[in-house]
């Protein structure tokens, strides 16, 4: 998780670049049509990679996601390492994964979210798990995070005061993003 | 088979071996906003952009074997290819049509300044581009429309705080992806 200054650049460059201009209709045909007419140049591509190569999106990924939940422990721990629980909820997992969040009194705009998953594989490559949790009808993803080899993982977050929750459940998301809605489900309140 | 998921690498190599027409929809469709804009940054012509726009993406078709992992990521070169066939476009339009914006009579290299322009809205448009619709919307709307995050939450039928957990969710993403993606020349 980046930090407030850095956060600050990022909104910066979004200001200053401003948004792209949206490419003609007729252009997705017309470049596809283009494309199909042309015959490619010389095609040399090695099937493998120098190992290093194979390893820097997944390390890439690793460092990001770690970051995230350094970010996350930084923002909710407290000196003593817990919290001050006022309800805990258990998820399940098809694979026999399980997890308990522990949702602390609200202090001022936010509580203390703590996330304890236990015998959860560690995410495949280019992958990482996903914290969200159900106030009515929105959604909201709290915490990225990965397990260990000892498939195991612990973060604690914080979660506006005026948010409640109806269910939580832990995803497995890709690290390029994808479609809402199609990220395989690992843990559930409610399984 | 579902290539959404696939990295640009990954679809650059399907078109490549495989002149898979699928892995080159997915790559057009992560990068037409950025390539587009690319184009109308270093042309500023609407309706040549179209025409460039158009010859850079048959350039990705023609020539993605001569992308390399080694060299860096495929946001990079696919960057190299917009600006090249912007360039190659300014570098052939007659004296004679140039415009007031275009006035120098310069066929040589494009001013510096036009393309560090360019390559930085292309990372930034990238990124934006590359995160999950529900962190995208709120992105844009805020920060490119102008719009507070009460009036974010209002457009998007959204509780406040899940607006601003996506919003910093998302500076987050795109924070960490821009400083990825070094865009080589």
């Amino acid at each position: 998780m980046m930090d407030e200054p850095d956060l600050q650049g990022v909104e910066r460059e979004l200001r200053a670049v401003g948004a792209p201009p949206t490419p003609p209709p007729a252009l997705a045909t017309a470049a596809r049509a283009a494309a199909l007419r042309e015959t490619p140049e010389v095609v040399d591509i090695r099937r493998r990679q120098p190992l290093f190569h194979r390893l820097r999106r997944p390390v890439l990924a690793a460092a990001v996601i770690a970051a995230c939940v350094i970010g996350a422990l930084v923002i909710g721990v407290n000196g003593r390492g817990g919290i001050d629980t006022i309800r805990t909820v258990s998820m399940t997992g098809p694979s026999g994964a399980q997890g308990t969040i522990k949702f602390a009194s609200a202090q001022g705009p936010s509580r203390q979210v703590a996330l304890r998953v236990n015998d959860l594989p560690p995410a495949p490559a280019g992958r990482y798990y996903e914290l969200w949790m159900a106030d009515g009808s929105a959604q909201i993803a709290l915490v990225a995070f990965n397990t260990g080899n000892n498939e195991r993982a612990q973060a604690t977050t914080a979660l506006p005061s005026d948010v409640g929750w109806d269910r939580c459940w832990v995803t497995e998301e890709s690290w390029g993003g994808g479609e809402p809605g199609t990220a395989p489900t690992v843990l559930d309140s409610q399984a | 088979m579902d290539l959404s998921s696939r990295s640009n690498e990954d679809l650059l190599e399907l078109v490549a071996r495989h002149r898979d027409g699928e892995a080159f929809e997915v790559l057009y469709r992560r990068y037409s906003r950025a390539v587009y804009g690319v184009v109308r940054r270093m042309l500023g012509d609407h309706a040549r952009a179209e025409d460039v726009a158009q010859e850079a993406f048959t350039s990705v078709w023609r020539a993605a074997a001569g992308y390399r992992r080694e060299r860096g990521p495929a946001t990079g070169w696919l960057f190299a290819i917009a600006r090249n066939a912007a360039a190659d476009a300014l570098r052939a339009k007659p004296v004679a049509e140039l415009g007031e914006a275009h006035d120098p009579v310069d066929t040589g290299p494009l001013p510096e300044e036009a393309a560090e322009s360019a390559e930085r809205a292309f990372r930034v448009h990238v990124a934006v581009d590359s995160l999950p619709e529900r962190e995208r919307e709120v992105i844009e709307l805020a920060y490119w429309e102008g719009l507070s995050q009460s009036e974010v939450a209002e457009r998007l039928s959204l509780p406040l705080g899940t607006v601003k957990t996506r919003t910093r969710s998302a500076l987050a993403k795109l924070g960490e992806r821009m400083s990825d993606e070094r865009v080589a020349g």
